[in-house]
């Protein structure tokens, strides 16, 4: 081959390269949108979690369970039943805190980015709002046959000084497992499964 | 002539002129409170009037949706942001709140911990558990990514229980939704402080005005506000008492034009008379405009009143002019009836000084108005007696109100016995009557009643903002911050117990807000108890916690503590309004205001608070009444004495008891009348009826002097024709001031306008009772 001629052809295939790559990164958008447009709940969904603490405070993890629910487009219930009963409802901006036998604390969930951002980042993939959730996340995604993982990086300092890291992995439609690492290096992991 | 008009000119122009420069009125009621025992508590009063917290107003937006509610108050507060008169507006705790507070706190968490945690740093490893395990709990929760961040160095939460407690001192009962203030139903909440005081009620009209128009706008969009606002209160009265004012002023001046123009027939001698009233009004207005810095609604409208005192003055010139005047011109009949004016005018005047050395601001300032307005009204005549005509013609109305007067007047010297016989019966009555009168010092029935649809706003507002009850407080005043602290914290335990007798639903002290350095080192001092971290870590490994989890908890303690936190660090930070509203620097050091809420039994309270010192039960009300009745013992026998004074001033001028008496004695039975028909009445007696009472001494006196001078038939028919057209006019316009809505008014008016009848009925029975020998001869 002459020189000539294997240069036409590095020259065709660095062209050819982006265009490539573009189509690969639209494969990647179609893919992530048909996901999230997955997730999003019909109707109300209600799990039941068991959260696993691994805290840099504690010798060893700590573990919570109750219930979960979420009602399309902004309601979310987060019912801890062990091993202290609390409940979190938050209701649009505000999120209500109560336990047995103290006063219900109201927060507003805008003075909170932290609070905020974790709160987001559920109700925006249950509500399959892919746009919203582009604006506030670096999105990531894997499959592996019915498996998926996607990663949300914050995109604001004031969220990335709490959170560094979330990831969900479900398997086909239904979301299984939350992934929480803290900046401080905390890490939470929450399973989901159907309610009985 | 051409001097002294030239002279009135200056002189007139020099009061309006500062009287415009210096124009500001102001109803705030403490204006009237003021004491000689009380002078810290006084000037809490007075700095609180004009205070951040009474400054502030707070709105209450409630729509359908909260959404809507929130979005009309984020308008409204855009469009106060924008105006000059308003000094800061809040929607919401600023966004760096919570931030700032750390900044501020978390390295004083230690000198705040509660009372709790002192004792568990003594307390063994087995109660130290039970802190591990609530930690433990709080990390299980959803609030763990929060806790977390802190507990390492923080494990019993002290820097989280301090946070709720700023929370409830800065926020009360509200929360915040979007990061507006609001009520827990989702009404919005919007605050505005104005930067003049709330009784600054001419600065407050046009944010008032733009208030009104905003909130009719809402409502028209389905959004209903509800208003807390000292502002509306001052300025209605405000607004009612200029209103009042210039009804009085503008009637009193068309009678009295009329009745120029009826008994004189000249427009000169009108003239005369109303730049006589414009020299004494202008120049009262001004020296007290000078004196106190403003006018209170009150001295307004009695200003008002005083045109009917006033009058009388070139009222008796006029008649004695044109019925008995000196054919060398007026300023000569003036010198004929001078010592008649004078001692008129000046027992007058001796009285109203009376009132003007009184210790209650507003009170003295209505005696200076009116010593200083009758000064310039006899000082005034001297100036404008040259307007006068210089021969004035008696009208045919004059000479036959003369004729008439002078031929009843012969009747009653003809008929002395039953002139004595009257004044015996009016006395009689009098004694059996007087005793029946009820006083009443409650202060506050002398301004303008709230209306009650405002009063029940107020309420609603107060209730849903959790604030503390209004005119009822704590005072702590000491004259150090740091011994003021102290104080507060030797009462909060007290107050703590009156909450558990239930005299009291509760209290918010500002030692949430700080604590005394010697507080905040005891604090310090008991966490850093020798093992108490060594303790934690046992404790808290024991139960689950990572070995050396709390070494950074252990690192703090083992260094000194910091210096202790104080006000001035406060001040900058988003606590800064709470703390403006708590803390009230005085003159000789500082009040902290603790409030309370639901006062159910004041006494109890006052007991709690009497052993801390330095610390008062304030009852604003029950203060300004126990001032105020102080106040009404005092004057009594001020009364007396200046009744006394004038007695020997007529018997010095006179030199005869009859005529003394003659002079004398209206003035006392028509006073003595007018009380007597207010406890016949059943009408409580108020300050603002002795000071009616007062007026009534004075120009009821002067009736009586009137007619003991007189020297001749002609001089007496001028006196008894001006005694009716003086009594006219006090009638008059101190008639239509009973017709003010203001009740200090009303009383007022009242009182003066029955006693210038009286004085009109009696003054010609006691001439003729005690000079019916000299006066029938004259008129012979």
């Amino acid at each position: 081959m002459s020189r000539v001629v294997r240069l036409a052809f590095l020259a065709a295939w660095l062209c050819a390269l982006p265009l490539a790559a573009a189509h690969a990164g639209e494969a990647d958008d179609a893919k992530l949108a048909e996901r999230i447009a997955k997730l999003r709940a019909p109707g109300v969904l209600e799990r039941e979690f068991v959260e696993t603490k691994q805290l840099a405070l504690l010798a060893a993890p700590l573990e919570s369970r109750g219930v979960m629910s979420f009602a399309p487009p902004d309601r979310l219930r987060w019912e801890t039943r062990e091993p202290e009963p609390s409940l979190l409802e938050v209701a649009g901006d505000v999120v209500e805190f109560s336990k047995p036998g103290a006063k219900p604390r109201r927060i507003d969930l805008t003075r909170e980015p932290g609070a905020r951002g974790l709160v987001d980042a559920v109700r925006l993939l249950l509500s399959g709002e892919l746009a919203a959730l582009r604006r506030d996340y670096e999105l990531a995604l894997s499959e592996d046959g019915a498996h998926w993982r996607l990663s949300l990086t914050p995109r604001a300092a004031a969220l990335r000084r709490v959170v560094a890291r979330m990831e969900f992995a479900g398997v086909a439609d239904a979301p299984r497992e939350l992934l929480l690492e803290f900046a401080n290096g905390d890490r939470s992991r929450v399973l989901f499964e159907a309610a009985p | 002539m051409n001097a002294r008009l030239v002279g009135a000119a200056l002189w007139l122009a020099l009061a309006l002129g500062v009287t415009a420069q210096r124009w500001q009125v102001s109803s705030e009621v403490p204006s009237l409170v003021a004491s000689r025992e009380h002078p810290q508590l006084a000037e809490l009063s007075r700095r609180m009037a004009s205070g951040p917290a009474a400054r502030t107003l707070a709105l209450v937006f409630s729509a359908p949706d909260s959404v809507d509610a929130l979005s009309a108050a984020r308008e409204l507060a855009a469009e106060f942001a924008a105006r000059g008169d308003v000094e800061h507006v809040s929607l919401g705790p600023p966004a760096e709140a919570l931030a700032a507070l750390e900044a501020l706190y978390f390295t004083h968490r230690f000198a705040f911990a509660d009372a709790e945690t002192q004792r568990l740093a003594r307390a063994s490893e087995h109660e130290l558990r039970g802190a591990a395990r609530t930690l433990r709990a709080a990390l299980a929760g959803p609030e763990s990514s929060w806790i977390a961040q802190h507990a390492a160095r923080d494990p019993l939460l002290t820097f989280r229980a301090q946070l709720a407690r700023l929370e409830a001192a800065q926020r009360g009962a509200l929360e915040t939704r979007t990061g507006q203030w609001a009520t827990a139903d989702g009404a919005a909440v919007l605050f505005a402080r104005t930067r003049a005081s709330p009784f600054d009620a001419t600065a407050q009209a046009p944010l008032l005005a733009a208030l009104e128009e905003a909130r009719a706008r809402l409502t028209a969009r389905g959004v209903s506000t509800q208003l807390s606002a000292l502002h509306r209160f001052a300025a209605e009265a405000q607004q009612t008492a200029q209103r009042d004012a210039q009804r009085i002023s503008l009637l009193s001046l068309g009678a009295v034009a009329a009745l120029f123009a009826l008994l004189f027939g000249s427009l000169r001698t009108l003239a005369a008379a109303a730049l006589q009233l414009a020299l004494a009004l202008s120049t009262a207005s001004a020296v007290c405009l000078l004196a106190f810095g403003g006018l209170h609604p009150l001295t307004l409208a009695f200003g008002g009143a005083l045109i009917g005192v006033c009058i009388d003055y070139p009222i008796h010139l006029a008649h004695h002019h044109a019925l008995a005047g000196d054919p060398r011109g007026p300023l000569a009949t003036l010198r004929a009836v001078a010592p008649a004016l004078v001692v008129g005018a000046l027992s007058s005047i001796a009285g109203f000084a009376g009132i003007a050395i009184s210790d209650l601001p507003g009170l003295r300032e209505l005696g200076v108005f009116g010593a200083v307005g009758l000064m310039a009204g006899l000082a005034a005549l001297w100036v404008i007696a040259p307007i006068f005509p210089h021969a004035l013609a008696p009208t045919p109305a004059q000479q036959r109100l003369a004729a008439w007067l002078a031929r009843g007047y012969a009747g009653l010297c003809a008929n002395r016995g039953a002139c004595l016989a009257l004044l015996a019966g009016i006395c009689a009555a009098i004694a059996l009557a007087a005793p029946r009168a009820r006083f009443s010092d409650d202060v506050f029935a002398l301004n303008l009643p709230p209306r009650p649809e405002w009063m029940a706003e107020e309420a609603r507002v107060q209730a849903l903002l959790g604030a503390g009850e209004r005119g009822r407080f704590v005072a702590v005043m000491a004259a150090s911050d740091d011994e003021a602290l102290e104080r507060l914290e030797a009462l909060a335990p007290r107050l703590g117990a009156a909450v558990a007798a239930g005299s009291l639903a509760g209290f918010d002290s500002p030692h949430a807000l700080l604590r005394s350095p010697s507080a905040q080192a005891a604090s310090e001092r008991a966490l850093r108890e020798p093992g108490f971290a060594a303790r934690i870590e046992r404790a808290f490994s024991a139960e689950g916690f990572a070995p050396g989890a709390f070494a950074p908890f252990a690192e703090e303690l083992a260094r000194p503590a910091p210096a202790p936190l104080r006000a001035a660090a406060l001040a900058g930070s988003p606590l800064a309004d709470a703390l403006a509203a708590l803390r009230v620097p005085l003159h000789s050091g500082v009040a902290w205001v603790v409030t309370l809420r639901g006062v159910s039994d004041p006494a109890a309270v006052e007991h709690a608070v009497t052993s801390v010192p330095g610390a008062e039960f304030v009852d604003q009300r029950r203060l300004a009444g126990e001032l105020y009745a102080g106040y009404r013992a005092q004057v009594m026998p001020l009364l007396a004495a200046g009744i006394a004074l004038v007695a020997l001033v007529l018997a010095a001028r006179f030199r005869s008891l009859a005529r003394a008496l003659a002079a004398g004695l209206p003035a006392l039975l028509a006073a003595g009348s007018v009380f007597s028909v207010l406890a016949l009445r059943g009408e409580p007696v108020t300050l603002l009826h002795l000071f009616g009472l007062l007026l009534v001494l004075c120009f009821a006196e002067d009736y009586g002097v009137f007619l003991v001078e007189a020297r001749g038939a002609g001089e007496l028919s001028a006196s008894l024709t001006s005694i009716v057209a003086a009594s006219a006019t006090t009638a008059l316009s101190f008639g239509l001031l009973a017709l003010s809505d203001f009740p200090a008014l009303a009383a007022l008016g009242f009182t003066a306008g029955l006693g210038s009848l009286a004085a009109l009925v009696i003054s010609p029975l006691t001439a003729a009772a005690f000079r019916s020998s000299r006066d029938a001869s004259l008129l012979r």
